[in-house]
């Protein structure tokens, strides 16, 4: 019944000044629906980062040319010639190249990407071959028409192992279907190269649509290079000599990224140092003042209150008692700020999904910090109210009545 | 051979002083009392004479800066602040001048406000609170929200709180201060029966014209209490 009761209390407490407990409840709430939001945008950050770095593989890296800068010269272009280099001086590592072009251009569905790739791909990335099979070194050799579709675009296509696929005017028979992550997180130029999309057509490096002229090249352009080691303890050295050997005179290539799990944690920190001093600061001004409000309805409350102090303590209440009560309607304040903020921030970042891809992750953190930030903010603000409250002498508060 | 009557309220040499920024200012001093078991006692005096700072005292609102004050034959210099508390909301009832109702909550929530900090079941105390008000003639008032109540009304509600648990010893300041003569009169009654059904009540007041509904009366002038009916 005391808890009943001491409930009651508080619902009566927070009753009693609507205009104030509103003011208050508004900028805690304010303040806690930031808080949700810059740990749903840093938990999207890592989770992306996570996501791209198990879709980059297992010692994996990369080398990837910005489309810009690889249309200067036949000399300074990413192109087949370095992946070969790289795979004839790295004997232990599996070196796999793509190059992207327009599907849509190709005859493909809107927002589809056609890729040139060799066998070795599916070797080197960790998507996943889910029916028929990957390219082979007979396929490239021999330049036939086969192309690999990804399982969303053979869904969009209806597409299956055995079917036919125009490209210019060309026929290409779909030899395998596979899983391939969609496109996770922006790191500039090189996003494209490194994830694709989810919507993509594979075809062999040496098949024209892609290139109009037979043989093809080793200088054609390459987007990206992938390199695999065979062990985690010598990827360092890997990329190391990889890097050595892009620097030779007859290979150096200006202007690539080197996307390597550690460039993409790089990435991460980056991210998350800008968004948690910009918005970080946002949220703490934000909920010290929810908090200065919440302490100045306290003491208000206090001092109106006298009366009802001194006949609670006539009644019988304990200082501790009366510091309680205050207390606790603190964290009522508080606790239900906490969830209308978390509650309206995570449904304000829903919508805003539906506009932007934002990276947004709502995992426990983005409920369990808060809530516990609640909680600290409700006993630390309201507990000086609290003690002069409970230090209020009961003869000299039913003087007051 | 009569059985004599159990002190319930004993006072031995008490003093109570207040600090200032000028000074100790002695409110009361050597003061020597005690109220038996039953009794209606009033104590009058004129404004600023002590009656409220005794009346604290014997309310266990407030410990004596000299002497020793016992209470049902305990002495509560003994006991610590959750003793004094515990003695307070089991053995004491105030009723306050100027009624210190919850003006928000209903008739019947103020006068269950007194189970407040008393582990009394929730069923049996709102057959209490219930009963009190019926004592008090104020059923037909139980959910209006007490701000909404005549002077008098609001004053039987602050009783029916103090008594919907009977205390050894209710206290009352100055119950008729705010209340016109018709209203006054039947709070007096109400304390007048509450008092025929055993309870000792000591009444604070500077009025004169209360003295015929109590059994005794104590003067309260400079500080000191005596037995001296009070005169203007």
């Amino acid at each position: 019944m005391r808890w009943m009761a001491l409930i009651y209390d508080i619902g009566e407490g927070t009753r009693a000044q609507p205009a104030r407990v509103g003011l208050s409840f508004a900028s805690l709430t304010i303040g806690m629906a930031a808080l949700v939001s810059l740990l749903a945008i840093l938990g999207g950050v890592r989770q992306k980062t996570q996501l791209m770095i198990s879709e980059l593989g297992v010692n994996v890296f990369g080398l990837v040319q910005p489309l810009e800068t690889s249309r200067r010269t036949e000399n300074s272009t990413l192109s087949r010639r370095h992946a070969d280099t790289l795979a004839a001086n790295l004997p232990e590592a599996i070196v796999t190249g793509i190059r992207l072009d327009d599907g849509t251009a190709a005859g493909l569905p809107d927002g589809a990407v056609l890729a040139a790739t060799d066998e070795t791909l599916f070797r080197v990335r960790p998507w996943r071959i889910v029916q028929g099979r990957p390219f082979d070194a007979a396929d490239i050799r021999t330049h036939t028409r086969y192309a690999i579709a990804s399982t969303a675009l053979a869904q969009a296509m209806n597409l299956s192992v055995g079917s036919d696929v125009r490209l210019r005017n060309m026929t290409f028979r779909v030899i395998g279907l596979a899983d391939i992550e969609a496109g996770t997180l922006e790191t500039g130029d090189t996003q494209h190269a490194v994830t694709p999309g989810n919507r993509l057509l594979l075809v062999p490096w040496s098949v024209p649509p892609c290139w109009s002229v037979e043989p093809v090249p080793t200088s054609t352009r390459l987007d990206a290079i992938f390199i695999k080691g065979s062990t985690p303890a010598s990827f360092d050295a890997l990329i190391r000599r990889a890097n050595s050997l892009m620097l030779q005179p007859d290979t150096a290539v200006k202007g690539i990224s080197w996307v390597t799990p550690q460039t993409l944690i790089h990435h991460l920190m980056r991210y998350q140092r800008l968004i948690m001093l910009a918005g970080g600061a946002i949220v703490l001004l934000c909920l010290i003042l929810g908090g200065l409000t919440l302490t100045s309805l306290l003491l208000t409350g206090v001092q109106t209150r006298v009366p009802e102090i001194g006949l609670r303590r006539a009644l019988g209440a304990s200082p501790a008692d009366i510091g309680i009560l205050f207390m606790c309607e603190a964290l009522l304040i508080t606790l239900s700020a906490t969830v209308v903020g978390t509650t309206g921030a995570k449904v304000l970042m829903k919508i805003a999904l539906s506009w932007s891809p934002l990276p947004l992750h709502f995992g426990p953190a983005v409920v369990a910090i808060p809530l516990l930030s609640g909680l600290l903010l409700g006993v630390f603000f309201s507990y000086w109210p609290a003690r002069a409250a409970a230090r209020i002498s009961p003869s000299e508060a039913l003087r007051n009545e | 051979m009569s059985t004599p009557i159990p002190s319930l309220l004993k006072m031995e040499n008490v003093a109570k002083s207040f600090p200032t920024p000028h000074g100790s200012t002695l409110v009361l001093r050597s003061l020597n009392l005690t109220i038996h078991s039953g009794e209606f006692v009033a104590i009058m005096g004129p404004s600023g004479s002590g009656k409220t700072t005794f009346l604290n005292l014997a309310a266990l609102l407030d410990r004596p800066t000299s002497g020793t004050i016992h209470f049902g034959g305990q002495d509560i210099s003994a006991l610590n602040e959750e003793g004094m508390n515990t003695l307070r909301k089991h053995r004491i009832g105030m009723v306050f001048q100027r009624f210190c109702l919850l003006s928000h909550r209903t008739v019947l929530e103020n006068v269950l406000f007194r189970f407040r900090y008393l582990d009394v079941p929730r069923p049996q105390a709102l057959a209490l609170a219930r009963q009190a008000l019926e004592e008090m003639s104020l059923t037909p008032h139980a959910d209006q929200p007490a701000r909404l109540l005549s002077g008098g009304e609001m004053q039987r509600t602050a009783i029916a709180r103090a008594v919907a648990t009977p205390p050894d010893l209710l206290l009352v300041d100055e119950p008729t201060g705010n209340l016109d003569r018709d209203s006054a009169e039947g709070v007096m009654h109400c304390f007048q029966n509450l008092n025929r059904r055993g309870i000792t009540i000591l009444l604070a007041t500077h009025n004169p014209a209360l003295l015929k509904y109590c059994t005794r009366s104590l003067t309260c002038r400079d500080g000191t209490v005596t037995e001296a009916p009070f005169t203007e």
